[in-house]
């Protein structure tokens, strides 16, 4: 199990972090991700991998201002 | 009286108050004195920068910006400060806050945060004035069509000529974020659009350890205040309702802006006055 924005989420294998954006159904592009506290960019989102355990904060943002 | 920097004492409100002093002559010496007054201690770059705009213009040298009003800039930071606790106007004078964004929210942030006596502001935008954006943006008629940075500088400097500003005419990039707000103790994320905003933040977290950042997300439309909030991840703090798009269906309106904008520089004052809010105050990675 790992942790996203709060809840537990079931874990797979090799999960990456655009993986775990798709289970949460996360489908927006502007979303800023941190892993256990660390940022990973939007480029790196494919390549970077999460681990059971881990505690994903992903946060939408939205244009105005 | 106040004390020169070499320690004498002079009485300086009479040589404020009488025009057609030479400004060499005039109540700052040195353009990086410090000079106390009793409790206030003023900086002097901030007036010197003000006088030094019309050099030969001598009579507006003891008066502020305004034409036709006269009034003691000591004493109108005196009066601005006189209600805060101790040890309140010397942390906000000593801080430096960054504004990305001159827009609905940063023209709102700026202008809070300078009627609350910062000391600093450092404010980047490329953008100009247009008469749309009088509708939620803190600039006026006759300030169409000019770059909103040095419009807002004038601003700022109408309302509280203590706070010095730092302003770029030029677009926010990831390459350029440290050279611009680098001194800046908290940056405030002011942009419209939701990849700088995204750039911002990663940006700054990354390459800015020691620096807090103020973002915004979600604030079109008009009403629904229960819906605005104030989040924070470590250093990242973020104020809206993180789901209502600025579009066609939810403009940016200036009370819901504001709102989210007056949380912004709330939460400013919050890290710069309370330390458990500072960076990594909360043990949080960054």
């Amino acid at each position: 199990m790992m942790v996203v924005n709060g809840r537990e989420v079931d874990w797979e294998e090799g999960m990456s972090v655009a993986r775990v954006l798709e289970v949460m159904s996360y489908t927006s592009h502007l979303i800023f991700v941190k892993v256990n506290g660390r940022v990973v960019k939007k480029d790196d989102w494919e390549q970077t991998t999460v681990d059971d355990g881990d505690v994903v904060e992903a946060i939408h943002l939205v244009g105005g201002g | 009286m106040v004390q020169d920097s070499n320690g004498g004492a002079r009485l300086e409100e009479k040589t404020v108050a009488d025009p057609g002093i030479p400004l060499k002559t005039a109540f700052w010496p040195q353009k990086t004195a410090t000079v106390k007054a009793g409790r206030l201690t003023i900086r002097a770059g901030a007036w010197a920068s003000i006088c030094h705009r019309r050099p030969k213009d001598t009579n507006r040298a003891s008066r502020l910006p305004v034409r036709g009003v006269t009034v003691d800039p000591v004493r109108l930071h005196e009066l601005m400060t006189e209600s805060y606790p101790p040890g309140v106007e010397e942390k906000l004078a000593d801080s430096t806050v960054g504004i990305a964004g001159a827009g609905g929210l940063g023209s709102a942030v700026a202008l809070s945060l300078a009627r609350a006596n910062i000391g600093r502001l450092i404010i980047a935008d490329f953008d100009l004035i247009e008469a749309r954006n009088l509708n939620r943006q803190h600039y006026f008629i006759d300030q169409v069509g000019r770059p909103k940075v040095h419009a807002l500088k004038r601003n700022l400097e109408m309302v509280n000529p203590w706070v010095e500003v730092t302003v770029h005419e030029t677009k926010v990039t990831r390459k350029n974020v440290a050279e611009l707000f680098g001194d800046a103790d908290v940056i405030v994320e002011a942009f419209d659009a939701a990849d700088q905003k995204l750039m911002l933040i990663e940006t700054v977290l990354m390459e800015l350890p020691d620096t807090s950042l103020v973002a915004a997300s979600g604030l079109g439309g008009y009403g629904n205040n229960e819906g605005i909030c104030t989040q924070r991840s470590g250093r990242l703090h973020i104020c809206g309702d993180m789901r209502t798009e600025a579009d066609e269906a939810n403009p940016p309106m200036a009370p819901r802006v504001g709102v989210v904008a007056s949380l912004q520089a709330n939460r400013v004052l919050e890290i710069l006055l309370d330390g458990t809010l500072k960076a990594g105050g909360d043990g949080s990675a960054p």
